[in-house]
């Protein structure tokens, strides 16, 4: 019962992780029709911008997700400027396009960093227990930003004129051209603001997890995952998403291997959807 | 009665695209369908087609309920063939393959394995080509027909299919008007012996192919008869001119 | 005589390339190394498990982001009986294990296998594909499921220590000579490299077969208006699949030739990374004709081969931005755009003919 419990308090970590990789690649999808796959690249290069400002340049943490925001926010706008733009409305040639990216991100990197694990330090060391389950309260801060984005995203594109652009900007493009905005800067902010969510959380998960250049891969998977269950473009379906896979990995893992307790979970979503399309795919699929 | 639709209702997010529509289709009948746009026109056909699953009501073939199927069964199994609005070809095969596309009785996996162009196939083709006038551009790809032949072309693949029903989605859309006439002389005599239902803008049109009409609006029935009998009824001109007016404003 | 020119004017020139790539492999032990022998026999897998890829993606449009996964089952299934043949293999007893597991008994005989190899991948498919496509999921989101069912079977593999040889993978092949118990006789590395030419040639005339059958034809419509072909009575979900089975199967025997080209099997050929590999050689040649499918997986294995070698890890930089280039600038891929070269040309052709001649209805050109 205890192995439960505490099973079920990491799960909940384990869902804000799972989120916030996953979240970045549902806007971009969700709002331009493009499958990130160099999404685990922004996410590692998060990651690296964290190590640099923290244990080079000696930044606060806080500092360090922002850096992290907002050089992955830079390098995004740059990618959709000189290519991404040229592909729209082509799913194979974006699913290239940003393959190829990904090879060239983590060859950078690892050429300046070197294939080996980065370490960084927890910026919070205190715990919290509750009875015998101990709790890092780092792990409730990851818990509290991903709520924090879930709602903060949600609200961005509801409630803000840049968010109903936007939205105007997927239905009708010409209509919102001929209304005189600039739908390619539309993009190109959605591109990024997609991308800084990676960067945030590569600085977040950077001193929880290994840090290394091919890092992307693993959570590009976990991503694909809870999308494949949330929807590919609903916010909202993304977060249930990881809140399933979350739990249900790793109060599985406690009675068998992670590994194996995903491959279930993905048989099972498999399954699920063939009597259910409608109710795992939230959003209706375009064209 | 052969194609009977009993209390047909469709609720979109709550708007009432269809609303309670009845309507008897005898075997044989060519079928008009009017009505401004909205009216629900093409939705009733991708309710008959499979295309759309209606939210309440039957769809009774022969008494037997079809709503809710999936098309390509009822196009396999009940022999209802659709044309669309707008020619809907396939682009990078020729006119003749896709005529082979959509010939009948060859749709199972295990046909397309085993299939031959016996001489009988080359017959009936050739006799579709002629019907709708393509012979001289049988090996030529449909994106470099004009757009009143794509229509005739994919009026062939319906008439390859051979379905007993055949529903026609504004087949004069887009036409010239001698293009239109053609097609509308077209539905006539290659259509003669089989149940058709239209759906359709142009009066003229209609009155050159119409025997019985039905007006839809806003998802109801709101006149059925005669062409004459519609075209006199004081509540059709209504919301005709009423439309009209609105598409001006716009 | 004149016939015969006029089938051969007519051929489009990706059928010349295959052409020159068949002879090309044909006399390559004549003038190699065992080594290169080696090499190229791989290169030869690769071209056969491209043109699994190719009938799925290319000819249907379904895009498998984890197709290494079918080439991994044939390969790690044949592997794995090699490996057993002489009683067990290192990663097994290391694992604890004194026994043969009960389901690699079937294994110990490698005509068995070799059929498993093929049938296994193949029954894979098939389930995925029931669900998948009787789900109605398409486009994009098929690439999605397939790009985490194959980083799973990765982990899971991985995992797997003691069945599988877990990341270091199914060690201790004999390479080339391997002894086949129901022959008794062993079989050199040139041997089986014309058994995997043979093989190359069956597949590649089995997939034009299919492209030209009313079978291509109804995958190639599922591909351009799948609304269209389901309302003349056709169920694409079914054709989906028969099509996922049948590059399964290919994928899967191209996985089962790998095995006596290299000593070893291991996730490396049947994880995330291989399997983008695989798209990768289909978008630089180019999809849906073949020949593009096998020049893209030759040459870029060949390159990645050279170019690793003086470069290092730098060459997937290079792959990177020469892949980027080809997206933005050759979409169709190096040979799909030289077919379109060649139609322009030959509508070229035919205009200024029409001059001269006027009249005779315009002949479809293959594209």
């Amino acid at each position: 019962m205890e192995l439960l419990v505490s099973q079920i308090i990491n799960g909940l970590t384990n869902t804000s992780i799972l989120f916030l990789v996953a979240v970045g690649l549902v806007v971009i999808f969700g709002l331009l029709d493009v499958v990130n796959m160099a999404h685990g690249e922004f996410i590692m290069f998060g990651a690296y911008s964290a190590v640099v400002c923290v244990n080079t340049l000696h930044l606060p943490f806080v500092i360090a997700v922002m850096a992290a925001a907002l050089f992955t926010a830079l390098v995004g706008s740059v990618v959709e400027r000189f290519i991404i733009r040229r592909l729209y409305g082509k799913v194979a040639e974006t699913l290239l396009g940003t393959f190829a990216l990904s090879y060239i991100f983590q060859q950078f990197v690892r050429s300046v960093f070197g294939p080996e694990d980065q370490l960084m330090a927890l910026p919070i060391e205190a715990t919290l227990n509750f009875g015998n389950v101990v709790v890092p309260v780092y792990n409730l801060v990851l818990m509290f930003v991903s709520v924090m984005i879930l709602i903060g995203s949600l609200l961005l594109l509801v409630k803000t004129k840049f968010g109903m652009r936007l939205r105007a900007n997927v239905q009708n493009r010409t209509m919102v051209q001929c209304l005189g905005i600039n739908s390619s800067r539309i993009d190109n902010l959605t591109f990024s603001y997609g991308c800084a969510l990676a960067g945030i959380a590569g600085a977040l998960i950077a001193p929880v997890k290994s840090v290394t250049p091919d890092m992307g891969m693993t959570y590009i998977v976990d991503s694909f995952l809870v999308v494949v269950l949330g929807g590919l473009n609903s916010i909202f379906g993304s977060f249930m998403g990881a809140f399933v896979v979350g739990e249900s990995a790793t109060v599985m893992a406690g009675y068998m291997s992670e590994i194996t307790a995903k491959l279930l979970i993905f048989i099972v979503i498999i399954v699920v959807i063939r009597f259910r399309p409608q109710g795992l795919f939230f959003s209706k699929d375009k064209r | 009665m052969y194609l009977e639709l009993k209390n047909l209702t469709v609720d979109f997010n709550g708007f009432l695209a269809v609303h309670d529509v009845n309507m008897g289709i005898e075997k044989g009948e060519t079928r008009v369908i009017i009505g401004p746009n909205g009216a629900g026109k093409t939705t009733i056909i991708d309710m008959i087609t499979g295309k759309t699953k209606p939210t309440k009501g039957q769809i009774l073939l022969n008494g037997e309920d079809i709503a809710g199927k999936d098309s390509y069964d009822i196009s396999n199994s009940y022999g209802i063939g659709r044309k669309f609005q707008g020619p809907n070809v396939f682009d990078e095969m020729s006119v003749y393959e896709n005529l082979e596309v959509a010939l009948c009785g060859h749709t199972s996996l295990w046909s397309a394995f085993t299939y031959r162009r016996t001489p009988e196939i080359y017959r009936q083709l050739n006799e579709i080509l002629e019907q709708i006038d393509l012979t001289e551009q049988r090996e030529m790809l449909p994106r470099f027909l004009s757009h009143g032949q794509r229509q005739w072309l994919e009026m062939g693949m319906i008439l390859a299919q051979n379905p007993d029903i055949i529903t026609l989605d504004e087949p004069a859309a887009g036409m010239t008007d001698d293009e239109t006439f053609k097609t509308g002389e077209m539905i006539k005599s290659i259509m003669k012996d089989k149940t058709v239902i239209v759906v359709e803008h142009d009066m003229d049109f209609i009155k050159q192919i119409a025997k019985t009409v039905t007006v839809l609006n806003q998802g109801e029935i709101l006149a059925e008869g005669t062409y004459d009998e519609v075209s006199h009824n004081a509540e059709v001109i209504r919301v005709y001119l009423k439309s009209d007016d609105e598409e001006e404003e716009a | 005589m004149k016939n015969m020119k006029l089938i051969l004017g007519n051929l489009t020139i990706d059928k010349y390339i295959a052409l020159i790539i068949f002879i090309g492999l044909l006399i390559l032990p004549l003038v190699s190394s065992r080594y290169g022998v080696q090499i190229f026999g791989k290169y030869i897998t690769y071209t056969i498990l491209a043109l699994g890829l190719d009938i799925l993606w290319g000819s249907t449009g379904l895009m498998n982001l984890g197709f290494a996964i079918f080439f991994g089952l044939g390969s790690y299934i044949f592997g794995i009986s090699m490996a057993i043949q002489k009683g067990l293999p290192a990663f097994m007893s290391f694992g604890g294990i004194t026994t043969l597991p009960w389901f690699y008994v079937p294994l110990q005989n490698p005509i068995a296998a070799a059929a498993l190899s093929v049938v296994i991948p193949a029954i894979v498919a098939l389930i995925l594909g029931y669900f998948v496509f009787k789900s109605k999921i398409k486009g994009v989101f098929y690439s999605i499921i397939t790009l985490a069912f194959v980083a799973l079977f990765e982990l899971f593999i991985t995992n797997q220590q003691i069945y599988t040889g877990g990341a270091s993978g199914v060690n201790g092949i004999p390479t080339g000579l391997m002894t086949l118990r129901a022959f008794g006789s062993k079989i050199s590395i040139v041997t089986w490299y014309y058994i995997a030419f043979a093989t190359l040639i069956g597949v590649y005339f089995f997939c034009l077969w299919l492209n030209h059958s009313r079978f291509g034809k109804i995958i190639h419509s599922i591909r351009d208006n799948e609304m269209r072909v389901q309302f003349f009575g056709y169920n694409p979900a079914v054709f989906k699949i028969a099509v996922f089975v049948i590059s399964a199967a290919i994928a899967g025997l191209a996985g089962l030739l790998y095995v006596p080209m290299s000593s070893f099997v291991s996730i490396e050929n049947s994880g995330v990374a291989f399997s983008t590999m695989i798209i990768i050689w289909l978008a630089v040649g180019g999809r849906g004709n073949l020949t593009g499918a096998m020049a893209g997986a030759l040459l870029v294995s060949f390159l990645q081969n050279i170019l690793s070698g003086y470069f290092g890890g730098m060459w997937q930089v290079v792959l990177g931005v020469g892949l980027i280039f080809i997206v933005m600038v050759l979409p169709k891929g190096l040979i799909g755009s030289l077919i379109e070269w060649q139609y322009m040309h030959r509508v070229h052709k035919k205009k200024n003919m029409k001059h001269v001649s006027d009249g005779a209805p315009a002949q479809k050109v293959e594209v």
